[in-house]
């Protein structure tokens, strides 16, 4: 399974975190990196800190993905027994979740709020569970004969 | 677009840097100014700024603002897992 986050999110936590980390602790940068705190007139050691920052939270949507993923794929393979979760990817811009299935290398695209996920995850919404339920169900490809409810 | 807690560069109108330069801000030459965004909401961007003091939000009104650029679109693999 790929996991992959788009953008650089960090939330306030994990950025004053990063802020007040010490300098071995920081991430080193690349050349491109550096080119780009350079061309911003950023010192290196304040581009560092952001994107250290940004790695910490990409860390926890990781994550969170995964286990997003992994429950998507359970709830998939209730309903078409052999389909696979290939990828998972957090787009922070839109707030989407983009799962990609494959059965027998003929793939699904499904999507849904980032918002509706946390919701499951963080707060165990059955409400939220039924409704991604429904998502996985109806975003399932007819061709691959699914289960009904 | 969601722009809570990206992290960007800003153009800034004149009056925009030197709202900054008034919260103590210190601006580069550059044109982009690069910014960590809190949050987005009608009034403007509110942007993290590192204090001595801690993390303060400061409000940048869209008025001062004359674009985002945000490192968009490539996205990043964090994990291969079986």
């Amino acid at each position: 399974m790929e996991i992959r986050i788009d953008g650089n999110r960090s939330t306030a936590e994990n950025w004053m975190l990063a802020q007040s980390a010490s300098l071995d602790a920081l991430p080193e940068l690349t050349n491109a990196q550096k080119e780009a705190a350079d061309a911003l007139q950023v010192s290196h050691e304040a581009y560092a800190r952001n994107f250290y920052a940004g790695e910490l939270t990409r860390s926890e949507l990781g994550a969170k993905a995964e286990r997003a993923a992994r429950v998507v794929e359970r709830m998939a393979q209730s309903k078409v027994p052999g389909v696979v979760l290939e990828d998972v990817w957090l787009k922070t811009f839109a707030g989407k979740y983009r799962f990609d299935l494959d059965l027998n290398r003929n793939r699904a695209v499904l999507w849904m709020d980032e918002d509706l996920v946390n919701e499951w995850l963080d707060s165990g919404s059955r409400t939220a569970e039924e409704r991604i339920a429904r998502i996985v169900e109806n975003g399932l490809p007819a061709s691959w004969n699914v289960k009904a409810s | 677009m969601r722009l809570a807690g990206q992290e960007a560069a800003v153009i800034l109108t004149e009056d925009g840097k030197a709202v900054l330069e008034m919260a103590a801000v210190n601006l580069p030459d550059s044109p982009l100014i690069s910014l960590s965004i809190e949050e987005s909401e009608d009034l403007g961007l509110w942007v993290r700024l590192p204090r001595q003091d801690g993390m303060h939000l400061f409000l940048l009104r869209w008025e001062y603002i004359l674009g985002v650029d945000l490192p968009g679109g490539v996205a990043k693999v964090v994990g291969l897992k079986g």
